[in-house]
């Protein structure tokens, strides 16, 4: 794991955990995932990261960042999703709503909401269990 | 605040689309099958994995974050390119497990296999379409 993906690792969980009721502290990404961590909760996860040439002199990186809602009831689900939406669309410091917590070594400059994540998770006749959100393009320069 | 603008030069493509409608279409086959050929050929080169036994067949699975290793081969063998109009080319694959895979679900960390290779693939298009289509002498 890169220093910029452990790093908005922490960013987003920082932000994300008791921003809403929905979820309250039960916020995770897929290193930190408990088996009994009790629904609904958020997860995240990096999708891609690739290297981007902008200035020579500072590092960038561009990172593919999955976060879902995953609970029981699809409503709540749909829910989840649309409020993380809210909490992270444009919210790096060069977009519109500049809103993530800071970090001294990298900057989150922009946030980028990308496709919906839609899937039902039928698990061995087991409970119904729905994953909502959406994969988010985000750009990080080092400080 | 500054509204931000960005501006594109997309003559000479659409110019060599006016003039040459099939050669690009012809190399954006070739660029959709690059990607295919890429997802297929990423998929086993994760650091080995859970293992676990079926049917007699041990099967060591990829690491999360990293591409699926094949097991039995359907997800790698279903993934395919298709024509969507002349100048638009659709990738997927056709088994049910394969967003499971890519998205994870409770019992299956995510194994991205799709978006990596679109995002090399976003980054090189550019340069790949200058060369093999000679934007650059139009």
């Amino acid at each position: 794991m890169t220093a910029a993906v452990e790093t908005l690792n922490l960013i987003i969980a920082a932000h994300l955990r008791n921003a809403s009721p929905v979820w309250g502290e039960r916020v995770r990404s897929v290193s930190t995932v408990e088996a009994s961590l009790v629904r609904p909760y958020v997860h995240f996860f990096i999708a891609s990261e690739l290297n981007e040439k902008i200035l020579v002199r500072k590092r960038h990186t561009r990172i593919a960042l999955s976060v879902k809602g995953v609970a029981e009831n699809l409503g709540e689900a749909l829910q989840m999703q649309g409020l993380l939406a809210d909490l992270l669309d444009d919210s790096g410091q060069n977009d519109i709503n500049a809103r993530l917590p800071a970090h001294p070594d990298w900057a989150v400059l922009s946030v980028t909401q990308g496709r919906a994540i839609i899937l039902d998770d039928f698990f061995k006749n087991a409970v119904m269990i729905y994953h909502r959100g959406h994969q988010f393009e985000i750009l990080m320069e080092e400080k | 605040m500054a509204t931000p603008k960005v501006t594109m030069d997309i003559s000479k493509l659409e110019l060599l689309i006016q003039k040459e409608p099939e050669k690009v279409a012809t190399w954006l086959d070739g660029f959709a099958e690059e990607i295919v050929t890429n997802i297929k050929l990423s998929m086993g080169t994760s650091p080995p994995g859970a293992e676990y036994t079926r049917g007699g067949v041990t099967h060591v699975a990829s690491q999360p974050g990293h591409p699926p290793n094949p097991d039995i081969d359907d997800l790698r063998s279903s993934i395919k390119w298709e024509r969507d109009g002349e100048h638009k080319r659709v990738i997927s694959d056709g088994v049910e497990h394969g967003i499971m895979m890519e998205d994870g679900t409770e019992h299956v960390a995510p194994r991205p296999f799709m978006k990596p290779e679109f995002d090399a693939a976003q980054q090189r298009i550019e340069q790949d379409a200058k060369d093999k289509l000679g934007l650059e002498n139009i």
